[in-house]
């Protein structure tokens, strides 16, 4: 645990300034707007180097049309349903040993024990997790990862990043993917073995299942919406924080409801620069 | 009775009267909202139906059980300030047609998905209502969470927000609009036009 969050915190600010003045050189960071309106929204987006996020995302979505999209349709079509769901209750079984972990380290002692039961349960008569008997009972997965982890701990989100391939993402839950992969055992066994290949093979089928789950989803969203990158950037955080609030879970912390003003401060973190 | 202990008793008599009245609006929310989508799957997934129709059902719908100008209002944020009345009462009539335009023709998508209301959570000193409901596919799979903040003003019931799997649709739509403004120098014209091209856009892919 980070013994001193507001130092931690302090530090990471300082690597963003750093990282943004490096872009800035390149030409990458938004210029803050002169107008109150607009620093509002300027704040409220909290991504300060935009530009550089926005060829990053026209990368992603080049490689998406030519590589994901159609392997994913590809995967939806030719294999039926059920075959799809039982690999994808597979690679979320895979997944116990990071989301256990995650659930101790928030402190979260009944999603742990929830974990534990899904796990057995679905190893033993899920039929080596392809199936999801345990879901079937009421005991639902619940993913968890180290950024969440984070922002239980109370380090904030920090500036929104578009990372190549790996699409949006933020410093804390770029350092939370990196952890979660390190601690993760059945990458140090294969690490450790020379299996180098499973790391990678299962990193890919998780993203071709979760592609190919947002198809139609993605296509929607794009066709509806007036600038798609804002789009995805909006959806990304609320996506998280639900994650974060647990939202999916039986007893969440009802959604916090918006007042509707026109005057509602919707800041975010970096709220306080403004003033 | 001391004037102490008649102090406490007229409080805590208050207290169950603001209770029992948060308990009912809570019911009455969760029922509306289920009447609600219950018409809605009634009246909009019928194959036999021209697209225009489908929209002329989905827009009444919309005013019956959204506020749209609130939500409206609310999704351009400080810059409804510096517009003048007609040209908010334009921006009106364009947002309510971005939303027929995008969401009516989905429901001639409609293959069977149930809907059903979980529970409502009304939040403390709060004057609006969360029904919380979850959408299933006929097929199984994992069923979609969607919460309605339902807001009872003026003698009215209407839905404000709709947050589906945690992300409001509100506060989306309202960093989309803010984003077209700011690119465009804070000219809220230039949102106008883009909701025109938007709208007119949809219409001609059905």
């Amino acid at each position: 645990m980070i013994s001193n969050p507001d130092k931690f915190l302090r530090s990471a600010r300082n690597g963003v300034l750093a990282v943004c003045a490096g872009l800035f050189l390149l030409g990458g960071c938004a210029a803050i707007p002169a107008d109150k309106p607009g620093q509002e929204a300027y704040y409220e987006a909290n991504d300060p180097i935009e530009p550089f996020n926005r060829a990053i995302f026209s990368l992603n979505r080049g490689l998406d049309a030519v590589i994901f999209k159609p392997i994913a349709t590809l995967y939806r079509d030719a294999l039926p349903q059920t075959m799809r769901d039982g690999i994808r209750h597979f690679l979320n079984n895979l997944r116990t040993p990071v989301i256990l972990a995650n659930n101790l380290l928030q402190g979260d002692v009944d999603a742990a024990q929830v974990t534990v039961v899904r796990f057995t349960t679905n190893t033993i008569i899920g039929f080596g997790g392809f199936g999801d008997p345990a879901g079937d009972l009421g005991a639902k997965f619940r993913d968890e990862d180290f950024g969440q982890t984070l922002a239980v701990w109370g380090v904030g989100e920090g500036p929104y990043i578009m990372l190549p391939v790996f699409g949006p993402s933020n410093p804390r839950d770029t350092v939370g993917m990196v952890v979660d992969t390190l601690i993760d055992p059945i990458n140090m066994w294969a690490d450790n073995t020379d299996r180098n290949a499973v790391p990678v093979v299962r990193t890919l089928v998780r993203g071709l299942d979760e592609r190919s789950r947002y198809l139609k989803t993605l296509d929607d969203l794009e066709k509806s919406s007036l600038d798609f990158y804002v789009t995805i950037r909006s959806l990304y955080r609320q996506l998280r924080n639900d994650g974060i609030r647990n939202g999916g879970s039986d007893d969440p912390i009802p959604t916090p409801s918006i007042s509707l003003d026109e005057d509602e401060q919707l800041l975010g973190p970096r709220a306080e620069l403004l003033k | 009775m001391t004037r102490f202990t008649r102090t406490i008793f007229v409080c805590s008599a208050l207290l169950c009267f603001a209770l029992a009245n948060q308990a009912s609006s809570a019911t009455e929310a969760g029922a509306f909202v289920k009447q609600l989508g219950d018409r809605a799957i009634q009246a909009l997934t019928v194959a036999d139906i021209t697209e225009a129709e489908r929209e002329n059902r989905f827009r009444k719908l919309l005013r019956d059980g959204f506020d749209v100008r609130k939500i409206g209002r609310f999704v351009l944020g400080k810059y409804v300030r510096s517009m003048n009345p007609e040209l908010v009462d334009e921006y009106n009539t364009l947002f309510e047609d971005l939303i027929v335009a995008t969401y009516a023709a989905r429901f001639a998508e409609y293959s069977g998905q149930t809907f059903e209301i979980k529970r409502v959570a009304t939040q403390g000193n709060e004057r609006d209502s969360i029904v919380m409901s979850e959408i299933r596919a006929a097929d199984g799979g994992a069923p979609i969470r969607v919460d309605w903040q339902v807001r009872d003003a003026n003698n009215e019931t209407k839905i404000v927000d709709v947050r589906v799997e945690g992300v409001s649709m509100s506060i989306t739509q309202r960093e989309e609009f803010t984003a077209v403004i700011q690119k465009n120098g804070g000219n809220v014209d230039s949102l106008l036009d883009a909701l025109r091209k938007k709208t007119s856009n949809l219409k001609s892919r059905q």
